[in-house]
Order: C-alpha cells, then structure tokens, then sequence
C-alpha cells in the first residue's frame, strides 16, 4: 500500500479530467431525469429574450462568460467579474452545471462556457447534447420568463493547466502539438477572418475543425472521435495546444480530448490566431497541409 | 385568407374581430386582387389616430407627437448647421423624404419589423400584434449601436443589465416611447427618462471608498464615464462618401449639451459636404460639434477606470485629443477636448 499511494497520487494529479461526477455531454433524458435534483444547475446561455420565451425549467440564464478585452473578441473576464457572475448564477464549486445553448449549431459556444467554468474551478459541467433545439423536439416541459437561483460565495480558482497564453505558444513551438480547429478553407490559407492578420496556419499545426464534431444536431460517438483523433497520429501523452481564430471553436475540440476522452495536456488557447497572427515572431504558412 | 396571415393568429389575436378592411381599407366584396385591392392602405398606421387611435385614442393621439413618430431629434440634431434658406431646403428635400418617410408607424413596432436599410424583415409573428417584441423591433432601428452594444454581439460585453434579464421597456417606459404628449425638439428634452440615479443610490451603494468616489465624481464626471464596459461604435464613414464603417473607441471628453460634464462622446460624422447632393450648403457647419454625449448601452460595475484611478488621472487613455478629431471636422470640436 505504501508503494501505491505516490503512484495514485500522481495518477490523481494527471488525470483530473476522470474526476469529474458528470459526464461531459449529457442527453436530454439524462437533463430531464436529474434537473430538478439538489445541486444541478441548468446554464441556458442563449440570448435573453430566447431564454425568456422558453427554457429549461428551473434554468438560469448566465451571460458575459467570455467578453472582449485588451483587442481580443473572446476572453476570460477578470476573475473578480467572472466569480461574480458564477455565484450570482448560483454556482459552488460543488455544483453538477449543465450548459444549454441554441443547438448543435451552436456546441463551440456551449463548450466555450463549459471550458470558462472548469477553468475557473468547477469541475463538474455538462453540455446539454443538442442543446434546447433537443430538449422542445423530445417534447419536454418548457417554462418562460426569468428566473433566478439564491447566490452563492463562489471565487474561482483558475485551472492553469486548461489555458494556453501566447508565450507558451511561442515557447512550445516545436514541442507541443498545435489542433487548429478552423475550416480546411482557413488552415489552407485561402480565406481568413478580418480580424487575423496572416493567411494560413502556424507551422505544423494539425487541421481538426470543430465542424467535424457535431452531425445532426448532436455530437459524434466517442468512439468515432476518438478514431478519428487517432488517424491523424496525435498524441495524448504529448503537450497540446488547441487554437481557432477567436477562442471559441478550439473550445470544442478541448472538450472532447480533455474533459471526454480523458487526456491531461490539452490547453485550450482563447487568444487563438487573432492574437498570435500579430505575432512577428510567428509566420503563418499557407497552402501546405502540415 | 391570404398566405401571410394564419388561421391561427386571426383566431388567437382580439384585433381579428375586425375585418382587414376595418384598417387595410380595400373592398373585401371583389374576390379578384385588382377590384379587392382599389383604394388598398398598404400602412394604415402612417396615419395613427385614424387606424389604431380608433380603439387606443390616447396613445394615438400622443404618439403623433413623439419623437418616435416626428423624428424630431434627427431634424433639430443637425438644422443649426443651415441657414433660414438652407433649412427650409433641408425640411423639404432631405428630412421629409427620408427621415419622416419612415419614422414610425405603430405597425412598424406593434406588427412588423421596420425596413431598415432597404432590408424588410417582414412580420414579426404572422400579422400578430405584438405588445412587445424589443429584439424585433428596438433592435432593428437602435440595432446599429444600442441595442448589439447592450447584447454583447458588438465587441462581446453584455450590458450588466441585459446578464440581468432587463430589456428595454424596463427602464424606458411606456411614455418614452409613445411620448406624453409634448412636441419636443430631441431626447435631452425629455424631463422623465431613466437616470441611473432613479434606481441606483449613490448615497447607500456599495462600500466605503465607492460612496467616496460617487460623490467626489458625481458632478463632474457621467456615470458612463467610468462604468462603460468596452469600446462601442465611432460611425467614422457613415456619411463621408465611403460607406459605413465603425470604428470602436471609448471616447471621453467635455458634454456638448451638459456644462462642465466629462462624459462618453460618439462621433457622428456629418461631414461638411454630406448634403450636397441635395444642393445644399451648411453654412452654420461650425455651430455644431462633430459629437455628441452618449450613453453606451453596455455597463459594467467594474471597468479598467473603476479599477485603477491612474487610467483617467495618469494616463487620460479615453480622453479625446486634438490629434484624434476628424479632419476638416467642426471647430466646435475644440471645446469638447478635456
């Protein structure tokens, strides 16, 4: 026993991902089975007046997880702002939190909340699979107006192994593995957003766009991600750094390899190519697929 | 029944108890479109008091005295810029052409979306009347600054209010945008609208030292001054010739309209030749700044000036200065620079 104890404990700070009491993408059974239990609580993060017009029962609507700052679209708000806006939601860090967006469509901007609120130190969030497209289509329950949850004293305690900063970009380069989860169309250099100021891609990254993540509305098996992470020979046991053009994409991505499939080095990188594209230290190659 | 009107919005909306031509007029005994369609008021509600104001005839009749529905505040925004001649020009060929020619029917708020831009939504429910649809209606009008600046969708940052479930009715109420039955000339008339003050008391809001810096600043200095999240939009091309473009900024400098008051300015480029294509000439130009006092629909409790006093008293980082006013602008700017 004595020699298993440091080699559970260092599986315990490894693996944080398999200590999670929910699973990462829930169904619409499960949210109607287990909603109303102590201790769940229901984010719907869609526009107040959808919300407004119908919602999960007993959901609260939380807003403002990610906002613009220093020049960036897509940032974690200081942590002052974002402990309040997660204890005003009701939210400890005991909390079981599921995440409702529009639909499948929108599952980037449903894992982008998720990843705000592991990062900041709760550690069981879901997303609702479909979102509440799912939830009026199976027929369930809808409630309107507003409605809100009795606070808590929540203050994050920020995961730093979640997030990527540009300098550990530019550090890892040639270390870590870079994901880009943009289109082919953007990685190849063909098109690019306004706001990114190079075509193409980091060096070496590797094309795995979160359009592939959902079909129909839901997300693909685990095991077809999983096959699918695999034929492209990236390696969980090695540094990862996902990235998109705005910080939200790559989210979806990280979910899937960090809090799913259970691999401990995935930093999501909320700065993404709308930061580092500034970077002249960084020069994008266009038209390669590596 | 006609393909845009359902059976079930004639059957679930009190207004159907009326026949289409209790408002559309026509002739519902002709079954062909031409006989049926003879003497057809495509906008019954141009004229509120002889449509709605048949049912709602206080409402009616004060609302063809607000500024929702005379656009005064666009015509008294920029007139001061014209002489006698010019002004009279303005009136005839620009103002009641394009300003009035859409501002505002109660349908465009009650039934349909209001065409904006050339771009018609179209109903806002099925020929519904609709109480109040804000993100239909408010939003399409006030959808290029206010209400995506409240949102979050321009730049990110929801309003405080907004994460907070509150929409425009809940602070602006009925009256504002009905009007209550005075003509005035623009929104700063307006004796009874929402102050912050109205639901926020300085004297008991929040800790010792914020009580402190409310009163210090609460003369001099807006509200929106510090508590505005982020950058909202500069309209720096709007008019100038090259289409619109904006430009995000936080802007802060002298109120043109409140003496002595450091607040949040928008710039809004009337450049000096943008009626010439109306032959007209501004000759007052300069009577006129190039900004006005805004207030960003997007509050925060805490913003980088709430944080750190040094942003505005060491640094002056939003404050506008001379190098930053618009080329050949008004030299009215020059007194709004702190």
């Amino acid at each position: 026993m004595k020699k298993a104890l440091p080699i559970l404990l260092a599986a315990a700070l490894v693996a944080p991902a398999f200590a999670r009491g929910v699973d990462p993408i829930v169904s619409v059974e499960w949210l109607a089975a287990n909603s109303a239990k102590p201790g769940v609580v229901v984010v719907d993060v869609r526009k107040v007046d959808d919300y407004k017009a119908g919602h999960v029962p007993g959901a609260v609507n939380v807003l403002g997880l990610f906002v613009a700052k220093d020049g960036l679209s897509n940032e974690v708000p200081e942590a002052d702002d974002l402990s309040e806006i997660i204890a005003d939601a009701g939210i400890d860090a005991a909390s079981t939190v599921v995440v409702v967006e529009a639909d499948g469509a929108r599952f980037a901007w449903a894992t982008r909340v998720a990843w705000t609120l592991v990062y900041a130190g709760v550690p069981n969030v879901a997303v609702l699979d479909g979102g509440y497209a799912e939830w009026t289509k199976a027929g369930k329950e809808t409630a309107s107006g507003f409605e809100s949850r009795d606070g808590t004293d929540f203050k994050v305690k920020f995961v730093d192994s979640y997030i990527s900063t540009k300098d550990y970009v530019v550090k890892n380069l040639r270390r870590a593995q870079i994901v880009d989860a943009r289109s082919y169309d953007t990685y190849f250099g063909v098109t690019k957003q306004g706001f990114v100021e190079q075509f193409g891609h980091i060096p070496g990254a590797t094309a795995l766009p979160a359009s592939w993540l959902t079909v129909g509305g839901l997300v693909r098996p685990k095991a077809e991600l999983e096959e699918a992470v695999k034929a492209l020979k990236l390696d969980p046991k090695k540094d990862m750094v996902v990235h998109c053009d705005s910080g939200v994409l790559c989210t979806a991505w990280w979910w899937i390899l960090s809090q799913q499939l259970g691999w401990t080095k995935v930093r999501s990188y909320d700065g993404s190519a709308q930061e580092i594209s500034k970077d002249p230290a960084v020069k994008f190659v266009k038209y390669v697929w590596k | 029944m006609g393909y845009v009107v359902s059976k079930d919005a004639l059957e679930g909306d009190a207004h159907f108890y009326l026949d289409c031509t209790a408002c559309h007029k026509g002739d519902s005994s002709k079954a062909a479109k031409d006989g049926a369609h003879t003497g057809l008021v495509r906008r019954p509600s141009d004229d509120p008091v002889g449509s709605c104001g048949q049912c709602h005839e206080e409402t009616a009749k004060t609302y063809t005295l607000s500024l929702h529905y005379t656009a005064a505040g666009m015509k008294h925004g920029v007139s001061p810029r014209f002489d006698a001649p010019g002004e009279r020009i303005f009136e005839e060929k620009v103002f009641q052409q394009s300003c009035r020619s859409c501002h505002a029917s109660c349908g465009d708020c009650h039934v349909k979306s209001p065409v904006i831009s050339g771009v018609d939504s179209g109903l806002l429910d099925g020929h519904r009347f609709v109480k109040k649809a804000e993100d239909k209606t408010c939003a399409l009008c006030h959808g290029g600054r206010v209400w995506p600046e409240f949102t979050g969708d321009y730049g990110g940052t929801p309003d405080v209010h907004y994460r907070k479930g509150m929409t425009c009715s809940d602070c602006h109420e009925g009256k504002q945008f009905h009007g209550d039955g005075v003509a005035y000339e623009g929104r700063k008339q307006v004796a009874d609208k929402p102050s912050c003050a109205g639901c926020h008391d300085l004297s008991k809001l929040g800790k010792a030292s914020t009580k402190e810096t409310h009163a210090t600043h609460a003369d001099g200095v807006s509200c929106s001054a510090c508590h505005t999240a982020s950058a909202y939009r500069q309209c720096s091309s709007c008019h100038l010739g090259g289409g619109a473009s904006a430009s995000p900024a936080i802007v802060l400098g002298h109120s043109p309209r409140t003496p002595g008051q450091l607040t949040t300015l928008r710039l809004i480029p009337t450049g000096r030749a943008t009626f010439a294509p109306a032959g007209l000439e501004m000759k007052n130009y300069d009577s006129l700044p190039n900004y006005w006092d805004t207030v960003p629909h997007n509050i925060a409790k805490r913003t980088d000036r709430t944080r750190d006093c040094d942003t505005c008293h060491q640094e002056g980082l939003y404050y506008l200065e001379t190098e930053r006013l618009p080329a050949g602008g008004s030299t009215k700017n020059l007194e709004l620079v702190p």
